[in-house]
């Protein structure tokens, strides 16, 4: 009886061995790039971006033919009814693998062709937006140079006739002083009769031609009118009638087209003579006013 | 009794020259197809290298090159088994080497657009 006991004992342990035995030799005939293929196609099959792709999914055929032609070799190999070659297993496991990553890289080249037609689209229209904006550029900076050669045209014109205004003001007997931002007209020969203070007549012409020009030529500049008498009658009195000579002219200007805003006017009496008083020559060149054109510079 | 056995010989001299000559028939065809999978291998490598694969895919183009000479060695061993083995993996190598270089060339060209536009909004 006890050895029947003791001989079920051994069988049951005896069998317990025989299938860890087997469970082991299971496990060391795992193929490890047999594996790795299999868990790859396994993630991808369901992938319905690769199986909606017909090149994507014909790679995928191709890695599962590989894959089942890897499984059909490795249990050839393992049953032992087949000598054959463990790298039969190898080759088609990894021609699976890369079959699975053709069909992957398939996908990101028809994801990466769409955004390539996107892109082109969009940088044909910012081609077009950019040429556009140079049209208006150009258009733009053509205007601009004719503007600025009209106005150089202009100012070409204005200094012509500014020269011509000037000479005949020199003609007249007038003095011309051009400072680096001053240009100063002494009217020597504008002379005023004795206790007059309105612009002959003879040297109107000459200071209308002068008025045009000088709004032509400086229509931004200020004008300062200075009058003088010669030192007959006092000082008083020269101060005004210096005064009442400079706004003569003033008014003059003012009447041919120059705004009162731009001129300014003051009578400096008997001071600043530039001749003797003590000859009526002398005192007729006292009698005098001086136009300064303020501001020259960068007009 | 002798002129069984010259029989027997002739038959046996015949048969050997028939396995022989079947045999090396099935290694010339052998041979025949492994050396065209190896040229169709090579056709799938060159369109590959020129889609860009050297830059795009260098690795995987290497080891395509590295089973090509591998199948080249294998074929003059006569092994062509083997041979016809690394054929296969040069081949899954140069098709997977093809769409890489050409999915690398259309990134290169996106990144080539975006600067363009980039450059044309300034």
């Amino acid at each position: 009886m006890n050895n029947a006991i003791l001989f079920r004992r051994h069988t049951m342990m005896l069998a317990v061995a025989v299938c860890a035995a087997l469970a082991a030799g299971c496990a060391s005939n795992q193929n490890a790039a047999l594996l790795h293929a299999d868990k790859l196609y396994s993630e991808n099959r369901a992938d319905a971006a690769l199986m909606k792709n017909e090149k994507a999914a014909g790679y995928m055929a191709a890695a599962s033919k590989a894959l089942a032609k890897a499984k059909h070799n490795h249990q050839l190999i393992t049953s032992f009814d087949e000598p054959l070659d463990p790298r039969e297993v190898d080759s088609m496991a990894y021609v699976s693998e890369q079959n699975v990553l053709a069909a992957k890289a398939i996908v990101s080249k028809d994801a990466a062709e769409g955004e390539l037609a996107k892109l082109k689209a969009e940088r044909d229209s910012a081609m077009l937006a950019k040429q556009e904006r140079d049209a208006t550029a150009e258009k733009k900076r053509k205007e601009e140079a004719l503007a600025a050669a009209a106005a150089q045209q202009e100012r070409d014109r204005a200094a012509l006739a500014l020269a011509s205004a000037l000479e005949s003001a020199k003609k007249s007997g007038a003095e011309i002083q051009e400072s680096a931002n001053e240009l100063k007209i002494t009217f020597r020969n504008l002379t005023f009769d004795t206790n007059q203070a309105s612009v002959k007549p003879q040297f109107q012409a000459t200071l209308d031609q002068l008025a045009g020009a000088l709004q032509q030529r400086y229509p931004a500049a200020k004008l300062e009118i200075r009058g003088y008498t010669d030192s007959t009658g006092s000082d008083q009195h020269n101060a005004k009638l210096s005064e009442q000579r400079a706004v003569a002219v003033k008014t003059f200007l003012i009447g041919k087209g120059l705004s009162a805003e731009r001129l300014a006017s003051r009578g400096l009496g008997e001071t600043n003579p530039i001749a003797s008083n003590d000859t009526p020559q002398g005192r007729a060149l006292n009698r005098r006013v001086e136009l300064s054109v303020l501001g020259t510079q960068g007009q | 009794m002798q002129q069984q056995a010259r029989l027997l010989r002739k038959i046996l001299v015949g048969t050997a020259a028939v396995c022989a000559a079947l045999a090396l028939s099935a290694c010339a065809t052998w041979r025949d197809n492994v050396q065209s999978q190896l040229g169709d291998a090579k056709k799938v490598i060159d369109t590959a290298k020129s889609a860009g694969a050297e830059r795009y895919a260098p690795e995987t183009i290497k080891s395509a090159d590295k089973y090509v000479a591998q199948a080249q060695q294998l074929i003059t061993l006569g092994k062509f088994q083997d041979a016809s083995r690394s054929v296969q993996q040069a081949l899954a190598d140069g098709q997977l080497a093809k769409v890489q270089a050409e999915s690398g060339g259309r990134n290169a060209e996106i990144q080539g657009l975006r600067e363009e536009i980039a450059s044309l909004m300034k």
